[in-house]
């Protein structure tokens, strides 16, 4: 008995910390489009999360922001790390009239690499 | 005084299965929100950015695929496949031939995407979907004009 229960607190501990490091890096829950080109990436280091949902609103993290403060936050990033990409997480019914506003934004402040997240379909 | 004979107390036991019953239905829950989570793609581009003044100028081939709000693709005043296809199947074939022309002329095939302010990002993204498919890499926004 008593090693199976060693192996299920061990378990529960393992999913427990996964859990909690997903929370982490949390993000808001977004309808992204499909696309069958995309590709899951092997890293996921030097990007700049940024949301948008369907209204356009800007998030990162999960923080609501407006364009201008979103603007200075990639700014001070890229100061700090150069070759920092900029990942876009818009939802699928987001109008491209505010996708439009931060790649600007981005463009201005010499944030040129960007990425668009996606979910892959078959 | 006769003493009563000491009685004897059970050895305390931990009552292990309701534990383990909590523990399991702990562990499924963690096990089932760790997994629920879809996993997310990129697809990545760059922003036009500052030209080298001191390099040659080679001039690129570019096409401008207009994206109204309707899902309707237009190239060259031609439109390209129904607004609601799953795939741009046609423009990617147009695509193809663009790309097939550039490479014979030894020039980059670049696409712009000039999209009208009301289309939905996930017509934008079928059309990257096909500039993907026709092998074009080299795909920029139109952002700085007023479209």
């Amino acid at each position: 008995m008593a090693p199976m229960i060693d192996m299920v607190f061990l378990l529960l501990v393992f999913f427990m910390c996964v859990s909690v490091l997903a929370q982490a890096d949390k993000t808001i829950e977004l309808a992204l489009p499909e696309s069958s080109e995309s590709e899951v990436a092997d890293s996921f280091s030097n990007r700049g999360k940024i949301s948008l949902d369907v209204e356009g609103n800007i998030f990162i993290s999960a923080q609501i922001l407006t364009l201008r403060e979103m603007q200075n936050k990639i700014k001070e990033a890229i100061k700090m790390n150069p070759g920092l990409k900029i990942q876009i997480r818009a939802d699928k019914e987001t109008r491209y009239e505010k996708i439009k506003e931060v790649l600007k934004a981005c463009a201005e402040v010499g944030a040129y690499e960007v990425i668009f997240s996606t979910y892959q379909s078959k | 005084m006769a003493r009563l004979p000491k009685k004897k107390q059970p050895e305390p036991t931990m009552p292990l299965a309701p534990m383990i019953d909590c523990v399991f239905l702990l562990l499924i829950y963690f096990m089932v929100s760790a997994t629920l989570e879809r996993q997310e793609a990129d697809i990545v581009f760059e922003l036009p950015g500052v030209i080298e003044q001191d390099s040659p100028m080679e001039m690129p081939d570019e096409q401008i695929i207009e994206v109204y709000g309707n899902g309707q693709v237009i190239v060259n005043d031609y439109s390209y496949d129904e607004p609601n296809a799953v795939h741009f199947v046609e423009l990617a074939a147009m695509l193809s031939r663009f790309k097939a022309a550039s490479d014979a002329n030894k020039i980059d095939a670049i696409i712009t995407i000039a999209p009208m302010d009301d289309v939905r990002h996930e017509v934008i993204i079928k059309v990257m979907d096909a500039c993907n498919r026709a092998g074009i890499t080299m795909v920029n926004f139109a952002i700085s004009e007023e479209a």
